[in-house]
């Protein structure tokens, strides 16, 4: 039944049926309101047809409208068709089987080879159209991704030229630690020398010697002191090769007490040593500690003097303290 | 009868609300069945002029018509055949799904390929339709045209012809009937 109707809905008998309904209910539209309706029709072949029957009251209908010039509500059928669709998307909005493009019309069914022909070009240049559109779309797309790559790379270049700095930061704090960590243990081993070489002195010189001992320590730090001044003002590697004059110095010292420890009660070799630690160093810096040491050797007044020098440094300060410290061994 | 719905009697409503709503409906209802009319029928064009039901009779009409009101009754008032130019089937906005302007304006890469895929499967269909068509063509020029209607006569040769092609068609072959059964289905949707 269902195909029946389908294949006869094109017929020209059902379409003559259909236009004599359209008729039948313009009449009652007209009888029911008390209005005026009129339908003019006109076929493929082109014969015209209309209601009512009688053509003048058609034209007089048509006249009128004619002269009309406000029209309440004139509809296209692509107008009315639109509002269907409306209603149609309202209809089907929960549905999901509502095709949104079609396979197929049933008007295809009884279209004329030419208008199939027709069609089929129609349904070509689509294609063709809707493919190029597809290329462009994917393409574009493409060049976004580039684009997103594009915007990654300067921000890996931040991240390079942000750490830069954290490494520079760390450097310096290394340096800082480094330094800093020093200087305590530096002061610690001077310490646990000091208390070391006292215990020995104790337990092995006199009392005269023992006093004679703090002298010759007092003397060698200070004139040390002078001579190393300017050198602390120098660089880092300047301060490296002062450690380790420190140290030949710490060994000298040693063998200063070994020296004592021989002679008694004899000044000429508490000089001697002081002679020999300043030849290593230039020979300016070593006249002013041996005119010094002469100095502070006939005078013990004089000796808090010099003792009194090293806070007036600011920068020295800090390096006399514990150089004195560490020479004081 | 006892039932809620009766038929009404052909005269006028007397009540104005009531002949006001009957006069929306039954208006709709009619231009409806005309726009069936001229979807079925390709080349048909249909003016339906309806005066208002306010108390000026002459103020202005509801209207419907394909092509266009005016084109269809300039051509009554003039006694000559409105020509319909293929090309104004576009400007109207009837055709068909694919020829919508805005997939030249979409972005979305899926919907693309969802109507290429559509496309390329009418292309198929309309291929095949038209070996068909050819097919039964031929079979045409076999066949003794049979005239049974009196209005068929009316109508012409071209309708009688028409009747010959679509006989062809009703034999063709099973494949159309699958297509058939899910066309009566979109064409439920489509109108």
């Amino acid at each position: 039944m269902k195909q029946a109707s389908s294949s006869s809905s094109c017929n020209p008998t059902s379409l003559t049926n259909r236009l004599k309904t359209i008729f039948k209910k313009a009449e009652e539209l007209s009888i029911l309101c008390a209005i005026d309706v009129c339908v003019i029709y006109y076929g493929p072949d082109g014969d015209l047809r209309t209601w009512p029957k009688d053509r003048e009251t058609v034209k007089n209908m048509a006249l009128r409208y004619k002269e009309d010039r406000k029209r309440k509500k004139c509809l296209n059928l692509h107008e009315f068709l639109e509002k269907e669709k409306v209603k149609d998307k309202d209809k089907y909005k929960g549905k999901t089987n509502y095709v949104k493009n079609p396979n197929w019309y049933p008007n295809f069914d009884h279209y004329s080879p030419q208008q199939l022909s027709q069609l089929i070009q129609s349904l070509e240049r689509t294609l063709s159209t809707l493919q190029k559109r597809l290329r462009i779309v994917e393409s574009q797309k493409k060049q976004n991704t580039n684009l997103v790559h594009q915007s990654l790379t300067p921000s890996y270049l931040n991240q390079t030229q942000h750490l830069d700095p954290s490494k520079f930061s760390l450097y310096m704090y290394n340096h800082g630690d480094a330094t800093l960590s020093q200087l305590p243990l530096s002061a610690s081993q001077s310490n646990q020398l000091i208390n070391y070489q006292m215990q020995h002195g104790f337990g092995q010189n006199m009392c005269l010697d023992n006093i004679t001992n703090n002298n010759n320590f007092q003397h060698p730090g200070v004139s040390n002191t002078q001579d190393y001044s300017p050198l602390l003002s120098a660089n880092n590697y300047g301060l490296n090769n002062h450690l380790m004059q420190q140290q030949d110095q710490l060994h000298g010292f040693d063998q200063n007490l070994c020296m004592m420890s021989e002679i008694i009660n004899n000044n000429n070799g508490l000089q001697h040593p002081n002679l020999s630690n300043t030849v290593p160093h230039e020979f300016p810096y070593g006249n002013t500690s041996f005119s010094q040491d002469m100095f502070s050797s006939y005078d013990g007044s004089s000796l808090l003097q010099t003792s009194s020098l090293p806070p007036l440094h600011n920068i020295p300060n800090s390096y006399c303290f514990s150089d004195n410290s560490r020479l004081l061994c | 009868m006892g039932g809620t719905k009766r038929k009404i009697e052909m005269k006028r409503i007397e009540d104005k609300n009531v002949r006001a709503v009957a006069f929306t409906k039954r208006k709709s209802g009619l231009f409806h069945k005309a726009s069936e009319l001229c979807l079925l029928s390709p080349g048909t064009q249909i003016a339906i002029l309806a005066t208002p039901l306010s108390s000026h009779s002459h103020a202005s009409f509801y209207s419907f018509g394909h092509s266009s009101v005016d084109h269809v009754v300039s051509s009554l008032l003039h006694n000559q055949h409105p020509s319909l130019p293929t090309n104004q089937d576009n400007r109207s906005g009837l055709g068909f799904w694919w020829e919508d302007q805005a997939f030249d304006r979409l972005e979305n890469v899926d919907e693309l390929k969802e109507a290429v895929d559509a496309v390329s499967r009418m292309l198929n269909n309309v291929r095949l339709r038209l070996d068909d068509a050819v097919k039964s063509n031929q079979r045409d020029g076999s066949l003794v045209i049979h005239q049974e209607d009196e209005e068929v006569l009316q109508l012409g040769y071209k309708d009688t012809n028409q009747i010959t092609k679509l006989e062809g068609e009703t034999s063709a072959s099973a494949s159309l009937l699958k297509n058939v059964v899910d066309n009566l289905h979109i064409d439920d949707r489509y109108y």
